[in-house]
């Protein structure tokens, strides 16, 4: 049995709009722990890697682990279904080989996904040495896109032990954003080495789509590594790893 | 509108001399201190190896040499056409010669690939076309034009025909090198075929009022109807449930056909593994070099043309160097329309059919030089139907990527610093590390 109720649809939602973007199917593991899902995109840049604890939800109940298959873009569509405030169940219907949505609000709706075969391929856990943990409010970065991609593809990250900033430079200009120590927006910086590594736009504004703009995200960095992004959903997290654009002087 | 004198001092002597000096060729669009003007077919001030006005202008002598009458007798290839200009309400009519034989290679693309310009040029200006006006809508309305030009559009064979003009065609030739060649015009008083053996597959479609458009043209493109066919009947809106059909211009629906196609494959090859090595392919035709680099990696794709200074999309002869466009799309495919317009998607399809064939998926770098011996633009079948033979030939394959585009470089004259700049596959292939790279 596979069956799982949370009472705000939302974080859910969140999840899958921040991950719909870079990959659109996806293996997800239902373990008697939690719900985990790991992929890289066709392109291999970037790794997405979900960690939702059966404490994330008021109900949780899978005896033994299964994964199902679920293309992401349908879920997503499904989901946009969801009224604000709506409970939201899933249910594995075994028989149709199908999962169950369930929407609990006004009225009790349910719609269903027929699951996708995906040859699973077991992804390791990187272990990258990063030298700065950034945590940030989410639009600032949003922000801080926004304006790079006005100029370029790419955008780098700069840090070192009082500030962090995103930089651009292109054809049709330049931008810079800067958060000091002490701004608001910066809730942490703890900087072992200052670290400088680009990055590409559209891969980083796809992770960042699904997020609320005053969440905090953590940001892991290191020169020319990839850029470890998490969200905290519920009482999970959502991380993102990016490969860095690395091109010589 | 004037005539002018040059073209017809111009003409070499002979019969076709003869008959310029009493034919009236009217010439439109030169603007004043035009080089044309200044360089009467030559000096070759253009920059290109022989003019394509005169091209033009002997391809229209030739034809007008055979009407002298507004009554055409001739064997429809068959062809029709839809303009855009004044859309919604689009001129449009049947393309026939001035004679009667086997002509289905005037309307037919894919049997073009290895004739020179002079040919496809040829092949053009002895098509005649007979004009009415219509709306977009008539298409499901229907109406005898309407009725017997989408039963000609469904002709699998040449269909003798006749068509009566209001007063002799037109023989307008426009100056500026980079027009399309069309050939003559007139507007039609009415026009009759005899019995037309029409294509099963088509009207199969055709009268299938609840099959959508999209779906009827990939149907048939898998059932091997080859695309001019499904163009010529899908711009006369002859596809789609019952009231969403619309004539579509000529230009649009090969656009429209080569995209829908093009998507689909795209769809299909992503079902497939990737390619095992790296490899390149090449092809030249018409003083265009094309050069094609698969990279053993899931699909995207990408497609640079380089105008070289003297050539239609670049005129000026004395600029610095290639004008190079190009668009890229990764995985999931683009949300914009290509800058390098629609023979994008024609370069997209014969790239994914070949991939299909093979049940195999890759990353297509596609890359086309145009030198100055390519003196007029004559369509995007003419990428379709070359990117379509270099894919059905052998490549070269490579272990690595540096060697694939090292082989690639030397098919070609632009040097690949300039490359990496307008490509952002390429600059991926440098720059952009990938998160594998660092599981260790």
């Amino acid at each position: 049995m596979v069956k799982a109720r949370m009472s705000d649809s939302k974080i859910w939602k969140t999840c899958v709009g921040s991950m719909v973007n870079l990959i659109e199917e996806a293996a997800f593991k239902f373990t008697p722990d939690g719900i985990k899902m790991k992929a890289m995109d066709p392109s291999h840049i970037a790794l997405v890697d979900l960690d939702l604890p059966s404490g994330a939800f008021e109900e949780y109940s899978v005896k033994e682990s299964k994964v199902l298959g679920i293309n992401l873009v349908e879920m997503d569509r499904v989901l946009s279904r969801a009224k604000v405030g709506d409970e939201l169940g899933m249910e594995l219907d075994e028989k149709q080989n199908r999962l169950m949505i369930n929407f609990k609000g006004a009225s009790a709706r349910k719609l269903s996904l027929p699951l996708i075969n995906i040859d699973e391929r077991d992804l390791p856990d990187p272990k990258i040495p990063f030298s700065a943990e950034i945590d940030v409010i989410a639009g600032v970065i949003q922000d801080g896109l926004k304006d790079a991609e006005l100029v370029t593809d790419n955008v780098q990250f700069l840090v070192d032990k009082d500030s962090f900033a995103m930089k651009a430079e292109g054809d049709k200009g330049t931008s810079d954003l800067k958060l000091s120590k002490g701004d608001e927006a910066l809730v942490k910086l703890d900087v072992n080495q200052p670290a400088r590594a680009m990055f590409n736009i559209n891969y980083l504004s796809d992770m960042m789509k699904g997020v609320g703009s005053s969440d905090v995200v953590k940001i892991r960095l290191g020169s020319d590594l990839p850029v470890q992004i998490d969200f905290q959903v519920s009482k999970g997290r959502l991380r993102f790893l990016l490969a860095p654009r690395i091109e010589a002087e | 509108m004037s005539s002018v004198q040059w073209l017809r001092d111009v003409i070499p002597s002979g019969p076709l001399g003869e008959i310029t000096k009493s034919t009236d060729i009217k010439v439109t669009g030169a603007p004043s201190g035009s080089l044309c003007l200044h360089c009467k077919g030559g000096r070759m001030l253009c920059g290109k190896i022989s003019c394509p006005l005169i091209a033009k202008a002997q391809s229209l002598i030739s034809v007008n040499l055979k009407i002298n009458s507004p009554h055409i007798v001739g064997s429809a290839p068959p062809g029709v056409f839809v303009g855009r200009v004044g859309y919604p309400k689009v001129y449009i009519g049947p393309m026939i010669p001035p004679f009667k034989g086997e002509t289905t290679v005037l309307d037919t693309p894919e049997m073009w690939l290895g004739k020179g310009i002079q040919d496809i040029v040829d092949y053009r200006y002895s098509l005649i076309r007979g004009k009415t006006l219509a709306n977009i809508h008539d298409a499901s309305a229907g109406g005898r034009l309407i009725d017997s030009l989408q039963e000609l559009a469904m002709g699998k064979s040449p269909v003798d025909s006749e068509v009566h003009l209001e007063r002799l065609p037109s023989k307008t030739l426009t100056l500026g090198s980079e027009i399309q060649p069309f050939g003559p015009s007139a507007p039609m008083k009415s026009f009759q075929t005899s019995h037309v053996s029409v294509d099963r597959k088509i009207e199969q479609a055709y009268y299938d009022r609840h099959l959508k458009a999209a779906d009827a043209v990939l149907e048939l493109h898998d059932d091997g109807v080859m695309v001019s066919r499904i163009q010529r009947a899908f711009s006369l809106g002859m596809f789609g449930t019952e009231k969403r059909r619309r004539l579509v211009p000529t230009r649009w629906s090969i656009i429209a056909v080569d995209s829908i196609i093009a998507g689909d494959l795209v769809d299909a090859l992503k079902n497939h593994g990737t390619i095992d090595e790296y490899r390149v392919y090449s092809f030249k035709y018409l003083d265009n070099i094309y050069v094609a680099i698969l990279l053993p990696q899931n699909w995207s794709f990408e497609w640079i043309e380089a105008w070289f200074p003297g050539t239609a999309w670049n005129p000026d002869k004395w600029s610095a160097g290639a004008a190079m466009m190009g668009d890229f799309e990764p995985y999931y495919g683009r949300t914009t329309y290509p800058e390098v317009g629609g023979c994008y998607f024609s370069c997209k399809l014969a790239v994914a059919e070949q991939l299909n064939k093979e049940r195999r998926q890759a990353s297509a770098l596609v890359l086309r030089e145009i030198h100055p011996g390519y003196i007029l633009p004559i369509g995007v079948w003419n990428v379709r139907e070359s990117v379509r033979e270099m894919m059905r030939r052998e490549p070269q394959k490579f272990g690595t990527f540096q060697a694939a585009l090292e082989c690639a470089m030397g098919k070609l004259t632009i040097p690949l610093e300039k490359w990496v700049t307008g490509s952002e596959m390429l600059r991926r292939e440098f720059f952009q590390t990938k998160i594998t790279e660092f599981f260790k």
